[in-house]
């Protein structure tokens, strides 16, 4: 494309070394994520994903990684903190536009936005040493007692600390988050639809149901992003979810997510051959998702919005 | 028809959606409550010198904050000094010629570079510079710390441009200002207050942030600065790090961080608030 | 140097496939005030924006044909500096209004280098305010903001901020389509007293403002120049069947 005028040059030339360089920058990470990680990958091979085993070892031949605790529970804690954001969050999106008078509602989205931004380690903090005894003893226990017959809450809780109290501190953290990004969507929406639902003589729940509707997509593609965020999160899980190795499918055991195993073992990777690529190889798989992730949920965030405005 | 039942469904489902919303509400005053009673203790020990104090050892009474505190606001300034002017040229760059295909693909990077975990990004940073240079240095977790708060900036600040009225800048064309003129004279102040706004934010963000830093910043307690190339401290990093020790002393001090932190974030955030409240046009 | 300030040849512009102008040709003085005069939704405004090139930040808009503007093809030129000489004052008044009265005025003066010191300025400021007459009412208030001015005080505003750039032509659009009938009279007094010292295209859908100011008119309707010529032979014996009706408010 060309630039008519001199002075258009100029600020198309000097931007585009930031244009390139930004795109750099990004495929610099994906690479040195990925050349680091090769010498796990070429050693272990598909028994990353498979082997719960961390024996690290001064002989190289000896030493064994698996990332599969990590992994799941990763997933574990992911899915589980965004399924319980996300009927909160749409709870709090609907309660601040729609249920609650303007000036209460305004007030109830500024203590939001507070959340939101709070530094994550105070979460992780408080959520360490006040959330997870209390859920412990209040719900944790009950669960294993009760519904201990369900793989999921087969183990005893003993420190609290484990994937469940780890995505219930992540849910409160991102729910914010994930509220403000429903808020920017629900008022995208066109107030002729809002009219059309009163106008049909639909009460308020019922008017809000098929905004809901509308918004569904949205709501996905919030899920999406809410997701990719959880997912890597560090301070708050490092904090909650225990920290073990252990291989296990109840969520009242302590584990690992990909991002607490890295802040814990980065350290003393270093003095192994095949430790530090091994978690780089976890980090790869964490981009990976994360991106893919995050991408989507652009996406359709787009797709929806050029529907919704026709 | 207003049946009774649907009547009744509406106000149940209502409520059902407050009492929710108020539950996510709730944590935010635990979390004060707790922060000021558990860090109040810590202050009230050492009071001011708390926060002029250099860090104590696991068997020492008390200690202080001072070179996590000095290294979070010198990291985050200079965080923001590195990722403003970027983000703000390619924010401008983006909303005047928004059809070209180097637009589009700034956008779609720029996005997705908020999908990548800051641990990621730590980690990066740590294999090239932090390797190279031998040591870890507040610059290290400078630069993580930028490349991490990049992309909200510029989301801020192509939002800021976007926002000025259509019959402004056809003024500012009509008059034969050229794009470069029309931001100095016209556009940036219309949006002082926007752009003031977003550098609040985007310094308090990297103020708070704590995985960019884990690799890169290091972990100084000996003395309050030793200089830009050579490790620092941060206060959520030095949260974390005694968060997550077995000694008492490191909980105590970690709890009096807290409060320091929390505070320091609620008055930034109150005053970027302020500011944004006040906009005229 | 032309004799012309504008020379349109076989103009066509199309917005997204619509056809807006079609086929203009038409020439224009230096130093007259040449009023483009048509029904709403002629293309009167754009035939305004292709002089300046502003059309050039619409999306689909196609210009085919020759204009050239003080002897010089538009598309050969930086449209920025085009438009330093050839400035618009649009419809809707649009004072920067983050930037005092006198801020204003003197901005565009400022970045064109029209004037070399703080006092030329000031002595261009006041100038352009009282050749829009707006002097007296806002000169001991130049600190002021825009707000603080009536919609009519604001267009003079712009007015006057377009003078103090001191371009070659003016290009008007409705200018006192949104203003009350005082404010009007005065801003069409200013226009007539500007003809020395520039060449002022003005568009308007009033027939009786065409008259009250024009040395020369053209009628736009629906893309074509139906009829031009000096002021007073079109009123006084407009040949074609449309001036008529539109002459008379009918159209």
């Amino acid at each position: 494309m060309i630039f008519p005028s001199k002075s258009d040059r100029l600020l198309f030339y000097s931007t585009l070394p930031l244009v390139v360089g930004v795109v750099g920058l990004l495929l610099a990470i994906v690479s040195v994520t990925l050349a680091l990680a090769w010498p796990s990958i070429e050693r272990f091979g598909i028994s990353l994903l498979l082997s719960s085993a961390w024996k690290p070892s001064d002989d190289p031949l000896a030493e064994s990684y698996g990332l599969a605790p990590a992994v799941a529970g990763s997933l574990y804690v992911a899915m589980l903190a965004t399924l319980i954001s996300t009927p909160l969050s749409i709870a709090l999106v609907l309660t601040v536009t729609e249920v609650l008078p303007r000036r209460l509602g305004t007030f109830l989205r500024y203590v939001a936005e507070v959340m939101g931004g709070l530094p994550t380690v105070i979460y992780g903090l408080w959520g360490s040493s006040v959330l997870v005894p209390l859920l412990r003893d209040t719900f944790m226990r009950p669960l294993h007692e009760y519904l201990g017959f369900i793989p999921l809450f087969s183990c005893e809780p003993v420190t609290g600390y484990s994937a469940l109290a780890a995505s219930i501190v992540l849910a409160i953290a991102s729910t914010p988050y994930m509220a403000a990004l429903l808020i920017e969507g629900y008022q995208m929406i066109p107030s002729k639809y809002r009219e059309g639902a009163y106008s049909l003589g639909a009460t308020k729940y019922e008017m809000l149901r098929i905004m809901l509707g509308i918004l569904k997509p949205y709501m996905v593609a919030a899920s999406l992003l809410g997701f990719s965020r959880t997912l890597g999160e560090t301070t708050i899980v490092a904090l909650t979810v225990g920290n073990s190795l252990k291989f296990t499918t109840c969520l009242l055991d302590p584990m690992y997510t990909i991002p607490s195993l890295i802040a814990n073992q980065f350290e003393s990777a270093g003095l192994y051959r095949y430790a530090l690529p091994t978690l780089f190889t976890g980090a790869l798989l964490l981009l990976f998702i994360c991106l893919v992730a995050s991408y989507l949920g652009i996406k359709l965030i787009y797709a929806w919005r050029g529907r919704v405005y026709v | 028809m207003y049946s009774r039942l649907r009547v009744i469904k509406n106000y149940l489902a209502l409520s059902i959606i407050v009492v929710t919303s108020l539950v996510c509400l709730i944590p935010l005053a635990s979390i004060l409550y707790i922060a000021l009673r558990e860090g109040g203790n810590t202050l009230l020990e050492l009071g001011l010198r708390f926060l002029i104090e250099l860090p104590p050892t696991p068997l020492s009474p008390s200690g202080g904050i001072a070179p996590a505190l000095i290294g979070s606001i010198i990291s985050s300034t200079l965080a923001l000094f590195i990722a403003v002017p970027p983000s703000f040229m390619l924010a401008y760059f983006v909303t005047e010629f928004p059809r070209h295909p180097f637009s589009k693909v700034c956008e779609l990077v720029v996005r997705s570079f908020m999908g990548v975990p800051s641990i990621v990004v730590s980690m990066f940073v740590y294999y090239t510079l932090v390797i190279p240079m031998g040591t870890q240095s507040i610059i290290a977790g400078s630069l993580s710390l930028s490349f991490v708060s990049l992309p909200y900036a510029y989301v801020y600040f192509t939002s800021a441009f976007r926002s000025i009225p259509s019959n402004i800048r056809e003024a500012a064309m009509a008059l034969g200002m050229s794009r470069v003129r029309a931001l100095r004279y016209v556009y940036v102040g219309l949006l002082r207050r926007s752009l003031t706004t977003g550098l609040l934010v985007t310094y308090l963000r990297a103020f708070g942030d704590t995985a960019p830093l884990l690799f890169t910043m290091g972990f100084l307690t000996s003395t309050v600065f030793a200089g830009l190339l050579k490790p620092g401290n941060a206060l959520p990093l030095l949260i974390f790090v005694y968060a997550l020790s077995p000694y008492e002393t490191f909980h105590r001090v970690a709890w009096g961080a807290t409060l320091v932190l929390l505070l320091i974030y609620l008055a930034l955030f109150i005053v970027t608030r302020s500011l944004v409240r006040g906009v005229k046009l | 140097m032309s004799a012309y300030a504008v020379e349109v040849d076989n103009l066509t512009v199309k917005i997204r496939e619509v056809i807006v102008l079609r086929d203009i040709t038409l020439r224009i003085r230096r130093n007259t005030i040449f009023v483009l005069m048509g029904p709403s939704g002629s293309g009167k405004s754009t035939f305004l924006r292709t002089l300046n090139r502003l059309i050039d930040f619409v999306e689909g808009s196609e210009v085919r044909g020759s204009v050239r503007v003080l002897g010089r093809d538009i598309y050969e030129v930086d449209p920025y500096i085009l438009r330093s000489k050839v400035v618009m004052v649009s419809q809707e008044p649009n004072p920067f209004p983050h930037m005092t009265i006198y801020d204003n005025v003197a901005l565009p003066a400022r970045l064109n280098k029209v004037a070399r010191s703080k006092r030329e300025l000031d002595g261009l400021v006041r100038w352009a305010l009282e050749r829009v007459m707006l002097w007296d009412e806002v000169k001991d208030r130049l600190r002021d903001y825009p707000h603080t001015l009536s919609g009519g005080q604001r267009q003079r505003l712009c007015l006057a901020r377009a003078l103090a750039a001191k371009p070659e032509i003016l290009l008007l659009d409705e200018p006192t389509a949104n203003i009350d009938p005082a404010n009007t009279l005065r801003i069409e007094e200013s226009l007539r007293n500007l003809r020395d010292e520039v060449t002022v295209i003005m568009v308007t859908h009033m027939p009786h403002q065409a008259a009250r100011v024009a040395d020369h008119v053209a009628l736009l309707y629906d893309g074509t120049i139906v009829e031009e010529g000096p002021a007073r032979e079109v009123f006084m014996n407009p040949r074609n069947d449309i001036t008529n009706k539109f002459l008379r408010g009918v159209l």
